[in-house]
């Protein structure tokens, strides 16, 4: 009875470290829309540092899990795959607080002309994101069932990819400086990286399902 | 009569005239030196245990998914069970093959078996204690007296054998879909569905040491059966034989689970259950018809099994080659060397 209590308690701290991600995938949203409104100022740095704290946060609930999972709870294969698959949920708050300390650091100046299709690009990463966190509880509950939430997951990159694409070509089509074009262009390319994250964590949980059928 | 070597009769004078006699009456019994015979099925027993002990819990065990602790407790305990319970049959029918009964011809037989099973397996070649036995105690009894072999016997003991492979990847091919669709339809979550797997693990594992100790105990004390010190308590003789395997598997099994288990870690949790549970069947309803078989023929069956079902380009053709020709000479060699141990000493 201890060990099945052992195998939901691992299920459960799973489930907690994606509202942990969710948390700070969110966070950095709000703290992206506050750069946008308010520049580097005051409450842009206290939303920046929330992401930190969000990401600190789901940190910790990823080492508890993996420290739960040196108890042999599980069988060796799956914990292998388990923890896999954490260290690719992770990398996406990881890029999160990545993106905002970067523009928090350097100070980066980003065009009104490109705020909509940069927050537009920010809520498809924050969807990407949650379905993401809904295919990783659909593969703890029934791993057959994941396919339909995993393309979810890649309808969102592609999404996402969509509007990257028309953000660089919009900078380097405007006559700016050739290093504030790349300056952000790289902004870009963080910001959609989050979302090619999930996508990866998404195609390492299909492979997890498919290994899981008889 | 056979005749005794010269150089054992100051052996034979001092613990009495009837120690090298080889008929079934118990002889010596009571006497130390008297039951020195008995080490050779100590010894076949021994190496019985320690090699067989990995198909059954091998790939569990060496995959990580049972601890070898667990596996060895588990172990010891069914193989005690099923030697006590269901390893009669087997013995009755080794004695039938041919009238060398007596402790002197049954260590002849145990030794020569257990050489060739321990050189067959330095040689890396698949192992079948059954069959050494039963080539040993051939050869032992063509040596002694030709008239006493009972060839009818053999054609029931080689039908088994061709039986166990068979039977074991006819159980697994029926097994392998049912048991995956049955798994698939329960809709388990990946946590419990792992736990699943492994407590069948631990289920399977048991019921293939207790398939272990019904059939194979029979190879180990089989040829004692009737001789001193136990005479035809057969219960009796299962459970020295169940002890001897015991001691095989706490002392030696982890290495040869590990070194077995390797060789079949492309199976996953599933498809290892699937062969343990194939395996400890078939050898329990041969160990019902009462004919040793060896676990190690019944789960390459088994494995074959679940890789016709996976498509026959899975199978290793020269592999299996290699695997047959240790089946054949396996009882060949055993016999030889038990002829010559007979014709030399008994």
């Amino acid at each position: 009875m201890a060990l099945w209590k052992k195998q939901s308690q691992i299920e459960e701290m799973v489930v907690e470290y994606l509202t942990e991600s969710d948390q700070c995938v969110r966070a950095s949203g709000e703290a992206f829309d506050e750069f946008l409104e308010s520049g580097p100022s005051e409450a842009f740095r206290d939303k920046a540092q929330a992401v930190q704290q969000a990401e600190w946060a789901a940190d910790q609930k990823r080492r508890q899990v993996e420290r739960e999972m040196f108890d042999k709870a599980l069988m060796p294969a799956l914990r292998g795959d388990v923890l896999s698959l954490l260290e690719a949920l992770d990398a996406v708050p990881n890029e999160c607080e990545e993106v905002i300390r970067e523009i928090w650091l350097r100070g980066i100046r980003l065009p009104e002309e490109y705020h909509d299709r940069l927050q537009d690009l920010v809520r498809v990463n924050i969807e990407a994101n949650e379905r993401l966190g809904e295919l990783v509880r659909q593969l703890f509950k029934a791993p057959g069932d994941v396919v339909p939430a995993a393309d979810k997951v890649v309808e969102a990159e592609k999404a996402a990819d969509v509007i990257e694409q028309e953000l660089v070509k919009a900078i380097f089509d405007s006559s700016r400086e050739l290093a504030e074009k790349m300056l952000l262009a790289h902004v870009v390319d963080g910001i959609a990286k989050i979302s090619d994250l999930a996508e990866d964590a998404s195609d390492l949980v299909r492979i997890i399902a498919v290994k899981q059928q008889a | 009569m056979v005749r005794c070597p010269s150089f054992l009769s100051p052996v034979r004078a001092a613990v009495g005239p009837n120690l090298l006699a080889t008929t079934s009456a118990p002889a010596g019994a009571g006497s130390v030196l008297g039951m020195a015979p008995l080490l050779g099925g100590v010894y076949l027993g021994w190496a019985l245990g320690a090699n067989d002990a990995a198909n059954v819990f091998g790939t569990a065990v060496s995959s990580r998914m049972i601890r070898f602790r667990t596996a060895v407790i588990l172990g010891s305990v069914f193989v005690m069970l099923g030697a006590f319970f269901g390893g009669a049959g087997g013995m009755k029918t080794l004695q039938g093959l041919s009238a060398t009964s007596g402790l002197w011809p049954a260590f002849v037989v145990t030794v020569a078996a257990a050489a060739i099973v321990t050189v067959m397996t330095t040689l890396k070649l698949p192992v079948s204690t059954s069959q050494g036995v039963v080539g040993a105690i051939l050869g032992a009894g063509l040596a002694m007296n030709p008239d006493n072999v009972h060839w009818s016997v053999l054609g029931k003991v080689v039908t088994a054998w061709v039986s166990a492979p068979i039977g074991g990847a006819i159980i697994a091919m029926v097994l392998y879909p049912l048991g995956g669709r049955l798994l698939d339809a329960l809709k388990l979550g990946l946590v419990r569905r792992s736990q699943v797997l492994k407590a069948a693990l631990i289920v399977s594992g048991s019921y293939g040491a207790y398939a272990l100790g019904a059939n194979n105990v029979a190879n180990v004390v089989g040829v004692f059966y009737g001789s001193a010190p136990f005479g035809t308590n057969a219960h009796a003789w299962a459970l020295l034989g169940g002890a001897t395997i015991t001691l095989g598997i706490i002392t030696y099994s982890k290495r040869v689970m590990f070194t077995v288990g390797k060789s079949l870690v492309q199976l996953d949790a599933f498809s290892a259950l699937v062969a343990v549970l194939s395996q400890g069947t078939t050898v329990l309803i041969l160990a019902f018809v009462g004919v040793p078989v060896s676990t190690s023929t019944a789960i390459v069956g088994a494995v074959l099994g679940i890789g016709i079902v996976n498509g026959v380009k899975t199978i290793n053709l020269r592999t299996l080659g290699r695997i047959v020709s240790g089946w054949v000479s396996t009882p060949l060699l055993a016999g030889a060397l038990s002829y010559a141990l007979a014709w030399a000493f008994l």
